[in-house]
């Protein structure tokens, strides 16, 4: 009889510190840019809010199939110099981490609050900035994934 | 930690780390200075070049940037191309600079340019108002689309040059109250602003 194969959690760590590391711009466009103002807020709850269905999901879910999706984005992203692909990385990695499908989806989806380039299709769309929707969108989205 | 049923992860982060790191380092084949390529004069057009502030130096980090005044007839317009290939963060959407600069955004809409398009902008700042014309040109036609330009210069950073020339960002803006004739005399004008091999 097989054992099952242990979760590589130091394969996540590694890929959730490779985006981090990568993804440093976004301090910039949210501090430097009045498109992007309300972003660095939306990512402090989009974290708190992985962290907390994460913790609710013990014990985690071994996604691994999304880990390597990550990865490849992450380095798609970083070959091709395109931080919208390194924040898609980022935006699948931590929510991952949600054991409901649904949860992972919402908080998947969430991410684009905090996303440059979300904000940029925006403005462009509506003429307006998306400022305080960023972080009404990622409550609305926790909301819906503590629901799910 | 590492044994034989996880050793695929490890094999795919240390394959991550090392194309990461040697890819960008690779040489990237094109031509290593496009804005050489841009005309100073043509018909009826002459230019002077106005150096860059300190400030636009330091927004460039690293890319190469060129301010040129050109009259044409009687008008005078300040023409900005920036060339990302050292550093592609620097060629964003340029009412991004716009905002920055104080000004609001009225509209925003495409015209055809030079067998191509640009997007054509209008804005204000207290009293003022004022317009400006951008484009991205990559040796084909002018294209006003950023989407277009993001995916352009990310496959051409993948294929290391190979599919094709970096784009250009071209800002063109005329030097006072814009008249209502100036987007029809840029347009006739901006072929002469493009490198020579492409005009259209």
């Amino acid at each position: 009889m097989n054992t099952p194969r242990p979760t590589p959690w130091w394969f996540f760590a590694c890929t959730l510190a490779m985006g981090i590391l990568l993804s440093a711009g976004l301090i910039t466009a949210w501090t430097r840019d009045p498109s992007n103002r309300f972003g660095g807020m939306a990512f402090a709850i989009w974290v708190a809010g992985c962290t907390f269905l994460a913790w609710y999901s013990r014990p985690l879910p071994a996604r691994t199939g999304v880990w390597v999706a990550s990865l490849a984005l992450l380095v798609l992203g970083e070959l091709g110099t395109f931080q919208a692909i390194k924040h898609a990385a980022l935006a699948l990695l931590l929510p991952s981490l949600c054991r409901r499908p649904l949860a992972f989806g919402c908080m998947a989806i969430a991410a684009a609050s905090w996303t440059p380039a979300w904000g940029w299709v925006f403005s462009h769309s509506f003429g307006t900035p998306l400022d305080m929707m960023r972080p009404l969108f990622v409550l609305a989205c926790f909301a819906a994934a503590r629901l799910a | 930690m590492i044994n034989s049923r996880n050793l695929p992860f490890a094999l795919l982060l240390l394959a991550a780390v090392a194309l990461s790191m040697i890819w960008p380092r690779l040489p990237m084949s094109g031509d290593p200075n496009p804005l050489a390529s841009i005309p100073s004069e043509g018909f009826d057009l002459k230019s002077r070049d106005v150096e860059l502030s300190e400030l636009e130096k330091k927004w460039l980090g690293g890319a190469s940037g060129l301010k040129r005044i050109f009259s044409h007839g009687s008008r005078l317009w300040l023409l900005a191309v920036t060339d990302g290939t050292k550093n592609r963060q620097s060629v964003h959407d340029p009412t991004y600079c716009f905002l920055g600069e104080g000004w609001k955004i009225i509209a925003r809409s495409e015209v055809p340019l030079a067998g191509g398009s640009a997007t054509l902008v209008t804005m204000s700042r207290n009293a003022e108002s004022s317009q400006a014309l951008y484009w991205f040109f990559d040796g084909d036609a002018p294209f006003a689309s950023v989407p277009e330009f993001w995916i352009k210069s990310t496959v051409r950073r993948l294929t290391r040059g190979l599919s094709g020339p970096e784009p250009l960002l071209f800002i063109l803006r005329p030097l006072g109250p814009p008249s209502d004739q100036w987007i029809a005399s840029a347009s006739e004008a901006a072929p002469l602003f493009l490198p020579s091999s492409v005009k259209k």
